[in-house]
């Protein structure tokens, strides 16, 4: 064996089962082959390039989410993947409509309801012109992870570049960084996501822009009691939603397990970060108390979820998917 | 069946398996010749593409022969690969000839 082939055979232990057996050998000596059509000298001292790697390491990460020919383990997976791409992207797609429709208010661009009254004209910047562009482009990802298109990787990359940039502003806060890092892990599974079939009646979903839509409602009649006021906050919103989700799932019996408790406990794992981040706030008592119990709840369903949906999901053999 | 557009290195691979069985560094000489030197597949891209569609039933392994001491794996497409391939060829040559039309009348 040439120290060519054995660099490549290194290489593509990257690939995981069954696709490794499957075309190990085969790849690697079509890749001595390409590598040495023009110099055959070049087994004895070259390496994989760069781009080789790259591209090793774009396809064991497709075989590891489910592409076709992947291991059924794999296929769970993706589907975890999918889930969290698209109920978390549902989440920030909910709160970008609101702030567009917010937005819209404020500078009186809603037809039939008067601009409220905010002692002169709202002023208007670039950075209101990329919150604008990343919210319009929020909604667009929810729909492309939903139905499930090949655009929702591109797009999500896209986002979170701009997510970061509508950060800039306030220059590199601590706290705003951690809930960056919890709007980064949807947006993260989205860039990840297998394209697929687009979801089949996802009633499921709807709860999430519910909440969010009622709890803005529930604001406008007057000044609610302190204590409900950490329940408006949309990320304690969301560790509640995980927190009933894991429960009904966890008490659903005769169903297959797996994915959808993983994608749970990924979800409520990802709203840590941004609960922290509400702790050094000098806020009511009430408030304070809501977020500490969502933090808890959060943390508990992110555990046994996790447990049950790893246990499941590493019960699956490595063998290819029946499709 | 899947009716969605093929990407262009699995259309190219269809292609290149059409008229005879090849293997990987034949399928990767073909590809470039087909394109004119447009299109270089990686061996990863195509390992990618050659496994999504033997799992589909479009490409499937036709012989394995041994060549200078190490063994080739000869593919071939299936009835289901051919039928994809004259599906998108329709295709494309609808849209070029609707572009064609539109080419032809110049704006006043």
């Amino acid at each position: 064996m040439s120290p060519l082939e054995e660099r490549y055979r290194r290489l593509l232990t990257w690939l995981p089962e069954p696709a490794r057996s499957r075309w190990a050998d085969d790849m690697t000596q079509t890749y001595l082959q390409v590598e040495t059509a023009d110099d055959p000298e070049y087994a004895e001292f070259g390496s994989p390039s760069l781009t080789d790697r790259l591209d090793v390491a774009r396809l064991a990460l497709r075989l590891r989410l489910g592409a076709p020919g992947a291991s059924v383990r794999a296929v769970a997976t993706g589907q975890t993947v999918r889930l969290v791409a698209v109920a978390g992207t549902v989440a920030l797609a909910s709160l970008a409509l609101l702030g567009l429709f917010s937005t819209a208010w404020l500078h009186g661009a809603l037809p039939l309801v008067d601009a409220p009254d905010v002692g002169g004209t709202p002023g208007w910047g670039p950075w209101d012109a990329l919150f604008t562009v990343v919210s319009v482009l929020t909604v667009a990802l929810a729909v492309c992870a939903v139905r499930g298109l090949a655009a929702t990787g591109p797009l999500a990359v896209v986002v979170l570049v701009g997510q970061l940039g509508t950060t800039l502003p306030g220059m590199i806060r601590p706290l705003e960084l951690l809930v960056q890092l919890t709007i980064a892990v949807p947006l993260v599974a989205a860039a990840l996501m297998p394209p697929g079939r687009p979801l089949h009646r996802p009633l499921w979903l709807v709860p999430i822009p519910l909440v969010a839509s009622v709890s803005v409602a529930a604001l406008r009649p007057g000044e609610p009691p302190e204590w409900t006021w950490g329940l408006f906050d949309p990320v304690v919103q969301w560790a509640l939603l995980t927190t009933v989700a894991g429960a009904v799932l966890l008490l659903r019996r005769g169903r297959a397990r797996g994915p959808a408790e993983l994608a749970v406990a990924v979800l409520a794992t990802a709203t840590l970060p941004a609960l922290a981040s509400r702790w050094p706030y000098e806020t009511p008592p009430g408030y304070a108390t809501v977020v500490v119990l969502a933090t808890l709840a959060a943390a508990a369903t992110a555990v046994v979820t996790g447990v049950v949906g790893l246990r499941a999901v590493r019960a699956l053999p490595v063998v290819p998917a029946d499709r | 069946m899947d009716v969605r557009p093929l990407t262009e290195p699995t259309f190219f691979v269809l292609a290149a398996l059409a008229d005879q069985p090849r293997h990987g560094y034949g399928v990767i000489a073909e590809v470039q010749g087909l394109s004119g030197g447009r299109v270089t597949l990686r061996v990863g891209t195509l390992y990618g593409v050659l496994d999504r569609l033997v799992a589909e039933g479009q490409v499937t392994l036709d012989r394995e022969e041994v060549h200078a001491g190490r063994l080739r794996r000869y593919f071939r497409l299936t009835d289901a690969g051919r039928l994809a391939l004259e599906t998108e060829v329709a295709r494309q040559e609808a849209n070029a000839r609707a572009a064609r039309t539109r080419l032809a009348v110049r704006p006043a």
